[in-house]
């Protein structure tokens, strides 16, 4: 049956790209599925300030085999924004990023990336452990065969990050 | 329509205000059941469209990341919507995320729902409706609504078009009885008083105007021709009277007026006879007492006299038949025809002996009518047969009668001389002859004296005959189908 939706080549492009078909369910990774969640999470934020012709910029900190996952990304407009995915190294170049996803292997530098990012509108998700209640935004949470996710509304509230209520409902934990 | 036409007018009326009114109320009752269906339909469908886009809304987070158990909770709310009956809620790629039925033996989500769109089945709407986020679609959300509600107002809406429809039929009776009298009763009335007119003849009725219309007119106008018809019937009436009275007056004067000249012809008649006996007396004193004195020529001459005046007094004895024929009282009664005959031909025998006769008379003929007329009758017919048979060597003359289913008519049938039957018109006309007096003496009354006693019996009588074959008289006394 084909589709008489406009948005059928956005959407299929994502399909692909975050195999999120049900006849491949069962062929997905923990990782396409978090890659979708990060995409879907920048749906439901809206950062003040908000430029459309500035670019979404999504920043990959450390290794993370979402990553390539998300490199596709960058081809996708979401909002009228674009999407620019890069990979940082340091700490320093966090600062310009519109969303930030932190590999667990760089937990170690995670205080001195938050508080480098205090006052920056910067949505930090992570999947590292307790990631929401040690000072990040949106943790995910693997409760069993599902990912879920909690979220740090305060947190999100003192850099001027507004989550819509939509996404605080499917939290599993909302930190206020 | 024949059946239409044999309705009294009165419920010809009633029947086409009824039919009209009927017409209208179905009209209006199917405009406003369909209207109230109509628009119930499309308040279902804005109410279910606009549910099914709240709960879009509501789940698009939870489409997004596959949150069943929110989208279920979602669902769960709409079992605050009596109607619902099914809704179920699809990602991109239809599978099921969640689902909620009322009962449990509602249908099952459908497999492939239809995109965006909104419909009517037999006893459910259905509506889908995409979910979006930013724009694009995740996922669709289905909700299948019950339409009993629409059934129960569908019914309703029925049942006050009914109530409406009878109450407005009820009144449109009332009015229509109402109504038609002033048509249909001054017409009645009309009617009643025709029939009165054609039965009793009575031409006084006038009908009444209560109306200022056509039939007012009408009604105007059968009183005027009422009128005129019965103005028409005096005059007819006066007119009629007079006529009687004049024919009356006239038929009375020409009574006086014939008895007159009856009394005339007959004392005429009368009188003569006295100076015709004188001059034949003296005539036959002459002959008797002074044929010495005259010679051949005086003696021829006297006999001739003799001879003329006798024949005047036959005349005269015929005319004063005639006048007695005429003049006679009728008496009517029962007799013997074949007596009667045979007296009348004994006496012609005995003037003319030598005869060689042969007459068969029917035996026991019994006749109705004045038998002195008949005799005279008879007495007539037989002295013609007797006399217009005279040459032949022997004279055959036949009496009888012939019966049929409507009449009796009796005969005088004789084997004489007979007649051309072009002047059968002429027969039984006073003085009028067939044949020269050289040939047959005879006076001309005898066959008119037949006509009068015929005609005063009110029978008929004619004749046949051929020149040379004889002659038939046939002549009934009664009128057909009263003997």
């Amino acid at each position: 049956m084909p589709r008489i939706y406009p948005s059928r080549f956005i959407a299929s492009v994502l399909g692909i790209l975050l195999l999120t078909h049900s006849s491949l369910s069962s062929a997905r990774t923990e990782y396409d599925i978090k890659a979708a969640y990060l995409y879907n999470f920048i749906k439901f934020v809206t950062w003040p300030e908000q430029n459309t012709e500035q670019a979404i910029k999504v920043c990959l900190f450390g290794d993370h085999p979402v990553n390539e996952k998300l490199m596709p990304l960058s081809e996708v407009t979401l909002n009228q924004r674009a999407i620019e995915v890069i990979e940082i190294n340091a700490v320093e170049d966090s600062v310009s990023c519109s969303v930030l996803f932190i590999a667990p292997s760089e937990a170690k530098q995670l205080a001195q990336l938050l508080s480098v990012l205090e006052n920056q509108a910067t949505l930090t998700i992570s999947d590292m452990e307790d990631f929401a209640q040690q000072g990040g935004q949106i943790g995910f949470v693997t409760m069993g065969n599902v990912i879920r996710f909690d979220v740090n509304l305060k947190q999100a509230r003192a850099i001027g990050l507004s989550i819509s209520s939509k996404l605080l409902e499917l939290a599993n934990e909302v930190l206020k | 329509m024949k059946s239409f036409n044999s309705l009294p007018i009165r419920n010809k009326l009633t029947l086409l205000i009824m039919t009209s009114t009927l017409l209208g109320v179905l009209l209006i009752s199917s405009i406003f059941v369909f209207q109230r269906y109509q628009s119930f339909k499309q308040q279902m469908t804005n109410e279910f469209t606009a549910i099914a886009k709240i709960i879009s809304d509501r789940s698009n987070a939870a489409v997004l990341f596959e949150d069943a158990i929110t989208l279920s909770e979602t669902l769960a709310s709409l079992s605050l919507h009596e109607q619902v009956s099914l809704a179920c809620i699809y990602n991109n790629y239809n599978a099921l995320l969640a689902s909620y039925t009322r009962n449990s033996n509602a249908y099952n989500c459908p497999a492939q729902p239809r995109i965006d769109s909104h419909q009517f089945s037999r006893n459910y709407f259905h509506v889908s409706e995409p979910i979006l986020s930013n724009f694009e679609s995740s996922g669709l959300v289905y909700i299948q609504a019950s339409t009993q509600q629409l059934d129960e107002e569908i019914k309703a809406s029925l049942g006050s078009a009914l109530t409406f429809s009878s109450l407005v039929i009820f009144g449109a009776l009332l009015f229509a009885r109402y109504v038609q009298r002033f048509i249909s009763d001054p017409l009645i009335e009309l009617q009643t008083i025709a029939r009165k007119v054609t039965v009793e003849r009575d031409f006084t009725p006038r009908a009444i105007r209560t109306n200022d219309d056509e039939i007012g007119e009408l009604v105007d106008a059968f009183n005027t021709m009422l009128k005129t018809i019965s103005n028409q019937n005096e005059v007819i009436a006066e007119h009629t009277d007079n006529l009687e009275r004049k024919v009356e007056e006239r038929t009375s004067e020409l009574a006086i007026a014939n008895r007159e000249l009856e009394a005339f012809s007959y004392s005429v008649s009368h009188d003569l006879k006295a100076p015709l006996r004188k001059i034949d007396g003296f005539s036959r004193a002459l002959e008797e007492d002074y044929a010495e004195n005259l010679d051949e020529l005086g003696l021829s001459y006297l006999s001739r006299l003799r001879a003329n005046s006798q024949k005047m007094s036959q005349l005269i004895t015929s005319l004063l038949q005639l006048s007695r024929v005429t003049r006679k009282e009728l008496e009517t009664e029962p007799f013997d025809l074949s007596e009667l005959a045979l007296n009348c031909l004994s006496v012609l025998r005995e003037q003319d002996p030598l005869r060689k006769v042969d007459i068969a008379i029917q035996p026991g003929i019994q006749a109705n009518g004045d038998q002195k007329l008949v005799e005279i009758l008879l007495d007539n017919l037989l002295a013609n047969a007797w006399k217009y048979s005279k040459n032949k060597d022997l004279t055959k003359i036949e009496i009888g009668v012939i019966r049929t289913s409507e009449t009796e008519a009796f005969f005088v049938k004789d084997n004489g001389c007979g007649f051309n039957m072009e002047y059968a018109d002429q027969l039984f006309k006073p003085f009028s002859r067939l044949h020269s007096p050289d040939e047959f003496e005879g006076t001309g009354i005898g066959l008119a004296t037949t006509f009068r006693i015929i005609e005063r019996h009110r029978g008929s009588i004619w004749a046949e005959s051929e020149p040379g074959q004889g002659s038939t008289f046939y002549f009934t006394l009664t009128k057909p189908n009263e003997a």
